[in-house]
């Protein structure tokens, strides 16, 4: 009895109720659901989020899918809210037919006013090169692509853009990723992992100057490793990068006054540099240390490790947790642990991964200890 | 007496009534969440015991449970889970129009995905089923309309 008189009710929910849970369903799922019965037809064209998945090895499939999309995006009638191009093109061919229009299915979302827009184009020997009708979207708030190339673009206006995510992507050079977060005025979280550079030309001073991203506050530049303008980042509160040898000095960049949680990866490191960089950040809690950069390298690390004459001030006031990774038992690495242990006035957790045949434990927790409440852990 | 909303809102309960008559009380701070509920407070004051008719003593139970872990913050994804799990697709139903109609945002929007989830590849008749809808095409129609769409019907069981 019960249940027909909800199921009088569940089909007397209006449009707007029945699309929203239309709107958890891929957009393949969603489209099935027109075939349920003549107002259904009406219905899913009007679901604002739309996102095509698709793994492609044979022509039919490739036609089907084409097809597909193509009928999708003519018939939709809302604005576009949110967009996922997710594609693996499984040889040359396929994806050397499918790339236009893929391309098409881009520029017709954007101009439909998208606000959150994931592409994510795979194909083992070709590279999707990035729509730049993309970079001057007004709509944009958020931009997450995948190993595609950007390139062949001028000008960037990104002006509603606050999350951008780039992963494997390929540009020209530093300059044209620059030129990217400069069209970006309102960002607040960057993602550039593993980015790929056609050319190391370092940055000249006014362009490492000129880039200034106010309202950033999550930065991730794993895996990417160029000369990118630190000062840039001020404002951040958490960050993640690659020390290298880039930042030798260190000494010509900003401070991080909003820096609480501060991941480096360190290629053939310079102890001391490490030292240097936490002077830079007054107000760190948490600082984690990798030893080889996020691309998997290690070297070793430099022995030329002078006991600073300074401490800074986080290690005084603030730095509540250290974690080293990779730790390589090299006598700078012990040094450096040996100060940070002797100046961390309210360190609670040191913690230390290495290999398993690394004798260290005794000699470390022999070290004097500034903070009382300071927990070391060694992790093999 | 009208009673002081500042002082008293933290411990107070109110009574809702099912439309089986049955009695339930939630904290204020709950009842807040379900927009329908509050307009009614807003309305009837909040001594009076007030009345859900399209809501009944199966279902209440189980959205009272769901808000009294939100104004804790202690939902989780893992109580998400275990709150669905031995729940039946009509039984998720019946959950989710009681949402609506009482416009608690949270769960509406939890139970939409976990509808969506259990909808995923179903097939065209229990979805029709599902939402009580009839099928008006004729045969001929219908699979005009599946030719068409032909990429939205790979990997979507049928049933016989």
């Amino acid at each position: 009895m019960l249940s027909t008189g909800h199921d009088d009710v569940i089909s007397s929910l209006p449009d707007a109720v029945l699309c929203h849970i239309l709107s958890f369903l891929e957009t393949k799922e969603v489209v099935a659901t027109s075939v349920l019965s003549k107002r259904w037809t009406r219905l899913w064209d009007s679901v604002p989020l739309l996102n095509f998945f698709a793994e492609l090895s044979d022509r039919e499939a490739y036609f089907r899918f084409n097809e597909f999309v193509y009928s999708v995006l003519l018939a939709h009638k809302t604005s576009i809210k949110r967009c996922t191009f997710d594609i693996l093109y499984d040889n040359y061919h396929l994806a050397h037919l499918g790339f236009p229009n893929v391309i098409k299915w881009i520029n017709a979302v954007v101009q439909c006013g998208v606000e959150r827009l994931y592409i994510y184009i795979e194909s083992y020997d070709n590279i999707f090169k990035l729509p730049i009708s993309i970079l001057s979207c007004k709509t944009l708030v958020v931009l997450d692509i995948s190993t595609l190339t950007a390139k062949g673009f001028s000008s960037v206006r990104l002006p509603s853009l606050k999350i951008l995510r780039l992963n494997e992507t390929n540009f020209l050079n530093v300059q044209d990723l620059v030129l990217l977060l400069a069209g970006c005025p309102i960002l607040e979280e960057l993602l550039a992992l593993h980015l790929e550079f056609d050319s190391d030309d370092s940055l000249t001073y006014q362009e490492l100057e000129s880039l200034s991203l106010n309202k950033l506050r999550i930065a991730n530049l794993a895996g990417t490793i160029c000369h990118f303008p630190l000062k840039a980042l001020h404002n951040v509160e958490l960050l993640d990068i690659e020390i290298n040898k880039v930042y030798r000095s260190f000494d010509d960049i900003s401070t991080f006054h909003n820096l609480t949680n501060l991941r480096l990866y360190s290629n053939n490191c310079n102890m001391n540099l490490l030292v240097k960089v936490l002077k830079h950040c007054p107000n760190l809690q948490n600082v984690e240390l990798k030893q080889g950069s996020a691309i998997g390298m290690v070297e070793d690390v430099m022995e030329n490790w002078v006991d600073p004459t300074f401490v800074p001030q986080c290690l005084s006031l603030q730095l509540k947790t250290c974690i080293m990774r990779h730790f390589l038992g090299q006598e700078s690495e012990i040094q450096f642990t040996r100060y940070i242990l002797k100046n961390a006035r309210v360190l609670q957790t040191m913690k230390i991964h290495c290999g398993e045949d690394l004798e260290i434990e005794k000699e470390l927790s022999l070290c004097p200890r500034a903070s009382s409440t300071c927990e070391l852990i060694i992790i093999q | 007496m009208a009673q002081e909303a500042s002082s008293s809102t933290s411990s107070k309960t109110i009574s809702l009534k099912t439309g089986d008559g049955e009695i339930f009380e939630i904290e204020a701070s709950a009842a807040k969440q379900m927009k329908t509920v509050q307009r009614l407070i807003d309305d009837l004051g909040d001594d009076i015991t007030i009345p859900l008719h399209n809501v009944f003593s199966k279902e209440l139970p189980k959205i009272i449970e769901y808000y009294k872990k939100d104004i804790t913050g202690e939902i989780t994804k893992d109580f998400e889970a275990e709150f669905v799990k031995d729940l039946n697709d009509d039984e998720v139903k019946v959950l989710f129009l009681a949402a609506n109609y009482l416009d608690a945002n949270k769960l509406f929007e939890f139970l939409s995905q976990n509808i969506a989830d259990r909808l995923e590849s179903k097939s065209v008749e229990y979805v029709r089923k599902y939402f009580g809808v009839e099928n008006d095409f004729t045969p001929e129609e219908e699979s005009k309309l599946r030719e068409e769409r032909a990429w939205s019907f790979r990997g979507i069981k049928e049933d016989e």
